[in-house]
């Protein structure tokens, strides 16, 4: 598909148009400076030169707390959402996640694999179906990033509605899905296509980022020797003494999908079935309703988060567990996390 | 979906975080990077915050007692009733005869109101709240030892410190941010000694873990001053410039010789020595303690002991140096400093110095109260002669110790209304409940552990009729006569910030772009204060008090063989009142438990998981016990959140004679199998 170019300068008047037509989602900063993904009132909320989100945008598909359904009286039927008689609170405007990073965008595709696993999730597709992703590649890798080690940066190659690389006065615009190519379709005076040196420039500003990355870890080293167990139990001993049980490192994963069902009473006859984002952390998150827990040491807990992330999920999904986002490194209370215990296993 | 920046309204790290809201929902929460403390992370009750916010048990109206149940009804007629019985009380007997208690989850705005409701309006300086339960012998005793009772540091600080030394405070569990700057001391080479008798998740990253028996503290403490100076490691230097009573203190720890220390408290005298050469020999040496040491019938004395060991060695008034007090609760440093106590106005200015008093006469245009009122425990000991209470946002019903009794005195005042956003253990004793509104339904200010004022943001509308528990105090002061007239808290800042020098210079537009700014504070150029006592001591020089080893009120006897010790958990709060509806956080501890030693499990034939009856001379409950090695033999613990095993149906009300603080951390029981 051909590329384009957006000047810097009609980067504002683009988002104001869509904003007209769409529910934009976008870098914005917080009242504490944080720079965190919200719904903008104004093209001048968006904030596009940031480092990487606290949370990233998985929220917005898979919200910490959720009602599936409520029930009055008789009222109540035990079937999928969108049953008869079930109330469905769904949002359906159209959106746009403007400015998302690669990684990110990443975790989206994996969290796809999921909700489609046994049955689709019509609260996630929903949303998911009714967004289009506009990424912003990463030209300067933080810290903790390895997106490289991934495969899940800092620029993707395809799976992207529309991707942007900055090459400092404009935009250098790519199209990776029909929805991306009717979208550049409609605001095309927007964009002008790129030229032949302005291709070049994209593929040396990639190359550049690629070259920044400080943090580098071997995903298939340490699964293959995770799975041939030769990782030391006391490395998940020394692990687990650290965690705190906080549960960030499964809010803030890009990849983290599990969710803990509860109702709740809200009347006489009345009441809701919510989810809620939960973390295999807990030690609520495998006991059972007698009280026997299979996992009731923490240090079987958090050994089970890692070989979920680098050994089951790749066989299952095809995909790392794991995005490279170094979100955990920044949130884990006990300095756990998967850079760290890749380079542990990797020694 | 919006995010607004808010503060936690668990401990006392003071977190900052958004709360992501939809609608009028508050759906989720995001950890401020930026905010100092939270720094990108939250402790797993952060993290669920909003599970609780909009629980469908909310209080949503008004309520009052007709016939032994409760009717809904109009703000109006609450108030009325509630103006009308506060009157008559307070004629027929007298201002004294009414009590109130202020909270520490409440906001400085709040806690300021509603002390100057108590005394401009009810005319009495019946007013105390819960920190008389958890650190009273902190304000008291570095109150006499340094001048002022808060942390000497910041949190912060804590990670450049050589030498933690952590006294009865299970950190990890309970400041989870201070417990994290601890771990990265530790990663950075710092030396860490934990005293404590249970074995806490801090124990595996110490260098010393010293056992002390229950309230032995003054004991160890001593000892380890005994074996400093001994070794001539103190520094004299500094004690001769910067303190006084040097020589009493010296006579004193003569007798205290590791051998002796080691009789009374079971640690062995070789650790103590060594502890002691660690911390004594440190360049940067931060004390940290809590609940641990501060709620004994010798809480001020085990806090003077902490503070004559801090002068001996020189380890205070200086970066990554000092003693740290841990306060537990969101704002129960502001709540001291707003006034919520018998004996202060807000910042320490004492109810019994006149020129203050006639500050406050002249700022709230009313003559006050002169005698230092009654504490949290006296009023409800005094039931007869309080007959009228006010409680916001407390549950002494359950926090108490010995609640049968509290219970009973509840019950037995004329007139009782508790103002609250959950139905309570208390409140439903009460005659009428207010719905008040939780930290995300209004604006104010919290003051955390580190002394940080930092602001509480409104996200969301109370839910169902509620109302900012200051909206209520300036609505109820009115029906009573006394207009409180403030558009929003920020007005009443004003107030605070003119009347307490150490608030003087803080005001909300400075809060607003800032995480805060620490107290003292003078004024609006004052950029605030990191850590306490450089140079000079808030009172000039600072003061040893020499102490003696006095045993705990009960002791293990043939009948009640146990020690029991009490204390919370990580997942839950205090009463359980907000996390036992936090279905994330209720999940991991649906209930209570008593934690046990194998070999005393053993010998009583009682197995991991069986159910067990503990009696004290109070009370008795059924409970799960848990059996390992992380508590010493022959002490027990059981956490105090779970109404249906309340820990504190057999803690001893024995109060501390100058702090008034209750001893939670030792009483006798016996355990018992239940025979199936
Ligand atoms: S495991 Fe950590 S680094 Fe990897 S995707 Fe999750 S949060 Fe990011
Ligand atoms: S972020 Fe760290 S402390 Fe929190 S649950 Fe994960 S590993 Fe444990
Ligand atoms: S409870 Fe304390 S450590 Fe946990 S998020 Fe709140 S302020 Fe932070």
């Amino acid at each position: 598909m051909r590329d384009w170019i957006l000047y810097k300068e009609h980067t504002f008047p683009l988002i104001r148009r869509l904003n007209k037509h769409f529910e934009i989602i976008a870098p914005v900063e917080g009242k504490g400076g944080d720079i965190v993904f919200d719904p903008i009132t104004s093209e001048h909320d968006v904030v596009l030169d940031f480092t990487n989100t606290i949370m990233p945008p998985k929220r917005f598909f898979f919200p910490q707390f959720e009602t599936l359904f409520s029930w009055k009286g008789k009222e109540f039927t035990l079937a999928p959402p969108r049953g008869a008689g079930l109330t469905v609170p769904l949002k359906t405007k159209r959106r746009i996640i403007f400015g998302i990073r690669p990684c990110d965008f990443s975790g989206i595709l994996f969290l796809d694999g999921y909700y489609a696993l046994a049955y689709e999730d019509n609260y996630y597709f929903t949303r998911r179906n009714n967004t289009l992703f506009i990424l912003l590649g990463c030209n300067e890798p933080q810290e903790h990033c390895f997106c490289l080690s991934a495969g899940t940066g800092p620029f993707l190659k395809r799976g992207f509605d529309i991707q942007l690389t900055d090459l400092k006065d404009r935009y250098y615009v790519q199209i990776g899905s029909r929805k991306g190519k009717e979208l550049i379709e409609r605001y095309d005076y927007f964009f002008r296509p790129a030229s032949r040196e302005e291709k070049e420039e994209n593929i040396q500003t990639v190359r550049e980022a690629e070259r920044k990355f400080k943090e580098e870890v071997d995903f298939d080293l340490v699964a293959k020797k995770m799975e041939n167990e030769e990782v030391p139990e006391s490395l998940w001993q020394e692990l687990a003494v650290r965690c705190q049980n906080c549960g960030g490192c499964s809010y803030v994963c890009p990849t983290c999908f599990c969710f803990n069902l509860i109702d709740r009473v809200t009347g006489k006859e009345e009441g809701k079935r919510m989810r809620t984002w939960d973390s295999c952390t807990f030690s609520g998150y495998t006991r059972m309703a007698g009280g026997y827990n299979p996992r009731e040491e923490k240090k079987d807990r958090v050994k089970r988060r890692f070989y979920h992330k680098l050994v089951y999920e790749p066989q299952q999904f095809g995909m790392h567990g794991c995005v490279g986002c170094g979100r955990c490194v920044t949130t884990c209370l006990g300095n756990i996390n998967m850079p760290r215990v890749m380079h542990e296993i990797m020694k | 979906m919006k995010k607004i920046l808010t503060t936690c309204t668990y401990c006392g790290c003071g977190c900052g975080l958004y709360l992501q809201v939809e609608g009028n929902e508050v759906i989720g929460v995001t950890p401020s990077r930026e905010h100092p403390i939270s720094r990108g992370s939250l402790c797993v009750k952060g993290w669920n915050i909003h599970e609780f916010i909009q629980h469908p048990d909310r209080l949503r109206t008004p309520l009052i007692k007709k016939k032994g149940g409760f009717e809904e009804v109009s703000w109006d007629e609450a108030f009325n009733l509630i103006a009308e019985k506060f009157k008559r009380i307070k004629k027929r007997f007298g201002p004294d005869s009414l009590g109130v208690l202020a909270s520490a989850k409440c906001t400085n705005e709040e806690n300021y109101l509603l002390s100057k409701f108590t005394r401009a309006v009810l005319g009495t300086n019946n007013i105390d709240h819960c920190a008389r339960l958890c650190h009273s012998s902190t304000v008291v005793g570095l109150a006499t030892a340094f001048g002022s009772g808060a942390m000497t540091n910041s949190i912060n600080e804590i990670e450049e410190a050589d030498c933690i030394l952590v006294a009865g405070s299970n950190t990890t569990l309970q400041h989870p941010q201070i417990g994290s700057r601890i771990l990265n001391a530790v990663e950075k080479g710092a030396s860490l000694i934990v005293v404590d008798p249970r074995t806490t998740q801090l124990v595996s990253f110490a260098l010393l873990h010293l056992k002390p028996r229950p309230g032995t503290d003054v004991a160890w403490i001593n000892g380890m001053m005994h074996v400093i100076l001994k070794k001539g490691l103190a520094n004299l230097d500094f004690v001769k410039k910067r303190t006084e009573n040097f020589p009493a203190l010296k006579r004193k720890l003569a007798k205290f010789t590791p051998q002796y220390v080691e009789r009374i408290t079971g640690i062995p005298k070789e650790d103590l020595k060594e502890a002691a050469g660690i911390y004594a020999r440190a360049k940067r040496a931060i004390l940290i303690y809590s609940m641990g040491i501060t709620q004994h019938v010798t809480g001020t004395d085990n806090v003077l002991s902490l503070a004559n060991l801090t002068l001996l060695t020189s380890h205070v008034g200086r970066p990554y140096t000092g003693l740290n007090p841990l306060r537990g609760q969101n704002n129960v440093q502001g709540a001291c400093d707003m006034g919520a106590l018998p004996d202060f106005y807000s910042g320490y200015q004492k109810v019994s110095n006149a020129p203050c008093r006639r500050k406050f006469e002249r700022a709230w245009n009313v003559k006050l109260p002169q005698n230092k009122g009654l504490t949290i425990i006296e009023m409800v000991r005094e039931a007869g002669r309080i007959k009228g209470m006010y409680i916001m946002g407390e549950n002494p019903a359950l926090s108490d110790p010995d609640i049968t009794h509290t219970v009973e005195a509840l019950k037995s005042l004329d007139f009782l209304v508790v103002q609250d956003i959950f139905l309570t253990e208390t409140a439903q004793l009460a005659d009428v409940v207010l719905p008040g509104a939780s930290f995300a339904e209004k604006d104010g200010s919290f003051t955390s552990t580190e002394r940080r004022v930092q602001r509480v943001r409104k996200s969301i509308n109370p839910v169902g009729e509620a109302k900012a528990d200051w909206e209520i105090i300036c609505d109820l002061s009115k029906k009573m006569g006394y207009p409180l007239n403030y558009e929003s808290p920020e007005e009443v800042m004003e107030e605070i910030a003119l009347l307490t020098p150490i608030y003087g210079g803080i005001y909300y537009d400075r809060l607003e772009k800032t995480f805060g700014l620490q107290w003292p504070c003078w004024n609006k150029k004052h950029p605030g204060t990191t850590f306490l006592h450089r140079g000079s001591f808030s009172r000039g020089k600072g003061h040893f008090t020499p102490i003696d080893y006095k045993p705990a009120k009960e002791l293990p006897s043939k009948k009640y063989s146990f020690i029991l010790t009490t204390g919370r958990l990580y997942y839950h709060w205090h009463t359980g009142s907000m996390t036992r509806r936090s279905s994330t956080l209720h999940r991991e501890y649906p209930e209570g438990f008593i934690e046990m030693n194998l070999q005393d499990a053993q010998r009583l034939g009682i197995k991991n998981k069986e159910m067990v009856r503990v009696i004290s001379r109070r009370g008795k409950i059924t409970i799960q016990a848990l059996v390992g090695e992380l508590i010493i033999p022959g002490t027990v613990f059981i956490p105090f959140h779970f109404k249906e095993a309340a820990a504190n149906l057999l803690t001893n009300p024995v109060l501390d004679p100058k702090a008034k603080i209750p001893e939670y951390k030792v009483c006798a029981v016996r355990i018992e199998r239940i025979e199936r």
